[in-house]
């Protein structure tokens, strides 16, 4: 389901993920200025936060939760 | 009353709506073109990584001049375009490509190069040949909106558009809401582009998601002819994970596609492509595998795949790779495991603003469309974006230049302001993605999309309808975020309204269309674009003839079943939804 974890003590609060996320996916803790993920039900799991992390405190999967009704399935 | 007093008005001589890679190369033609003006990109993600370009599989769509045959390359897009197709524009896209593709090298993308030194160029689904982005779209679009920026290129993320600004002149700019922040914006501007992409009702592949057809939609309420809507092309991936981008490259590379029982099955549906089929063909056959029961599942496999096809993979789809590996499919660097393959829904293709040959609206003045959001563009992906951007880019440069300041009307910017604001303002109500599902479970089903009957879509289209005039009017936003839905919920409503009232009017077998109850593929009555228009509040639906007779190219008038059907028949197959 999408990203799925952000190494608190790995980021350094750059902002590069919530910078990157097409979906809108990450916002910013204004009280520790480190990112958190709010809207994971949009998460595509396309990678962009990840690979525009520098410090590589990003992990995202491919798995897909959420049921997408997809056409020869009916 | 002015605008002025109650909202950010940002004044610019040129408005581009998208920062995927036709509003890209636009923007920085006009801007090149013409350096004095204003040009803003607005975008609702980020400039540079949203929807399909940054995550394109991998392949650009390349014709090089100087390597090429140029009429082998018309007549194979004029072919499989079944003739339903602008042959000017094609003509220009061809005549542009290699102009454009050297622009995208000076603008900083890199292309694969095999040991020799030359453009790598792997098959891929089709009969013609394209080029091979060095670690996918992800540098191309950072590079493109890098220099962008170096030459001055505004650009405001994070903003969506919702609907456009006219007068009796035409379109004289936008309206839109801050995503994160909830600010309303108002935008003035001599020339308005949308560059943002088509619609895909919310599907599994990474990149598709920010497609929603935003575009077609405002387009749509603004009042300008669009068409195209019956005409969708189902491309096929990842049912469970989402894995992607780079299917055309997989069968490209010679991936096979197998049924419930372990079979190839698409060497029967097309002996010359089987597996690298375009996806008018693709999609139907997987269909056809459901119907005669063996399917679902449909895998993907590529475990046959050589360490130089691997090789290429890494180099052309890295992310897609990442993935692979994760999910215990790619194991060193073998794949090991079969992937759970499906069509997608209905994707309208070629669809949107009618056009003339500047890609400049046929009725709305000062309106352009590109890429995906224009009718006809000549060609397909990322290249007939690129190439439609830098030809529009150019004209609108020079309209720019010549239009005066224009004045908006405030009236207008509050009807559409509280219209893209209601979900939040109302006190209660549904979430978009209850509404997302509903959409989906209305279009998506093989029968009613894919292998098509007047009942089905009929029957469809009061679904649609059901939830136009019932949830719809729902529509519940906490926050900026989800008004973002929200709004996207109302363009992906309009949009399957759009389909389905098009692939009515249809009543033959073309391209994408592939109807039950009218196998022909009929050149003697249905050379023919349908078109749409708000009139009175209503959707009028209209068909106009192909000019043929000024093209190049002319089809034989006969009519005949439709090759696909013939096909079916011709296995023996049953043709039936059993419903």
């Amino acid at each position: 389901m999408g990203i799925r974890k952000i190494d608190l003590e790995l980021c350094n609060g750059c902002g590069a993920c919530v910078e990157a996320c097409p979906l809108d996916v990450l916002r910013i803790d204004k009280a520790t200025t480190k990112p958190f993920i709010k809207y994971l039900r949009d998460c595509q799991s396309c990678l962009l936060c990840e690979i525009n992390c520098p410090l590589q405190a990003i992990f995202v999967s491919p798995d897909y939760e959420r049921r997408i009704p997809m056409p020869i399935y009916y | 009353m002015e605008a002025q007093a109650l909202d950010n008005v940002v004044d610019t001589d040129i408005l581009v709506i998208g920062g995927g890679i036709g509003g890209h190369t636009f923007a920085i033609t006009a801007k090149e073109k013409a350096p004095a003006l204003k040009v803003t990109v607005v975008e609702k993600a980020r400039a540079g990584k949203t929807g399909p370009s940054a995550l394109v599989g991998g392949r650009y769509d390349g014709f090089l001049p100087e390597r090429d045959d140029f009429d082998l390359y018309f007549r194979s897009r004029v072919e499989e375009a079944d003739y339903l197709c602008d042959q000017e524009k094609i003509e220009d896209n061809l005549r542009w490509a290699g102009d454009v593709f050297r622009s995208l090298e000076r603008w900083g993308a890199k292309f694969a190069r095999t040991g020799e030194g030359d453009y790598q160029r792997p098959l891929s689904r089709g009969t013609t040949r394209g080029m091979l982005l060095e670690n996918g779209g992800v540098p191309l679009m950072n590079a493109l909106n890098n220099y962008a920026g170096s030459i001055g290129v505004q650009f405001l993320n994070r903003i969506m558009v919702t609907d456009l600004l006219s007068n009796e002149e035409g379109v004289v700019g936008a309206v839109g809401f801050g995503v994160r922040d909830g600010d309303f914006y108002v935008f003035r501007s001599k020339v308005t582009v949308l560059a943002t992409g088509m619609t895909r009702f919310k599907t599994i592949q990474p990149g598709h998601r920010n497609d929603t057809g935003d575009g077609y939609a405002m387009a749509y309420r603004a009042g300008a002819e669009v068409a195209g809507f019956d005409s969708t092309h189902h491309n096929t991936y990842g049912a469970r994970m989402e894995f992607g981008p780079g299917n055309n490259l997989y069968v490209g590379l010679g991936a096979f596609f197998l049924n419930v029982k372990g079979e190839r099955f698409m060497h029967k549906y097309h002996p010359e492509l089987a597996e690298r089929a375009d996806f008018v063909w693709l999609a139907p056959s997987f269909c056809i595998e459901r119907m005669e029961h063996r399917a679902p599942p449909i895998y993907l496999d590529m475990r046959h795949f050589t360490p130089d096809k691997i090789e290429t993979l890494w180099k052309a789809v890295p992310y897609a790779m990442m993935k692979y590996e994760r999910a215990g499919v790619l194991k060193n660097n073998k794949f090991v495991e079969l992937i759970e393959y499906t069509p997608e829904g209905p994707r309208p293709m070629p669809s949107g603003v009618l056009t003339n040959r500047n890609y400049e609206s046929r009725n709305l003045p000062g309106l352009f469309a590109v890429g995906d959001v224009t009718s006809q563009k000549g060609g397909g992906g990322l290249s007939a974006a690129a190439i439609s951007g830098v030809i529009a880019g150019a004209f609108a440069a020079e309209k720019a230049s010549g239009n005066s300041r224009v004045r908006i009307d405030g009236k207008q910017v509050e009807a559409h302001k509280q219209a893209c604001l209601a979900p939040l303002k109302r006190d209660d109500g549904m979430e978009p993605d209850h509404i997302i599902l509903a959409l989906q479970e209305a279009i998506h089903p093989y029968y009613v999309g894919i292998i098509r009957h007047e009942r089905r879509l009929t029957k469809a289209l009061e679904e649609v309808a059901q939830i136009r005039d019932s949830l719809v009017p729902l529509l519940h936003a906490y926050d900026f975020h989800y008004l973002m839905s929200a709004n996207e919920v109302r363009s992906m409503v309009l949009c399957a309204e759009m389909f389905l009232r098009s692939a009515l009017e249809r009543k033959e077998s073309r391209l994408g269309c592939l109807r039950e109850d009218y196998r022909e593929l009929d050149n003697v009555n249905w050379l023919r674009y349908i078109h749409l228009k708000r009139d009175n509040g209503k959707m009028k639906v209209w068909s106009e003839e192909v000019p043929v007779e000024k093209y190049k190219l002319k089809p034989k008038r006969e009519k005949c079943l439709h090759p696909f059907w013939k096909r079916v028949e011709e296995l023996g197959y049953s043709t039936l939804v059993e419903e």
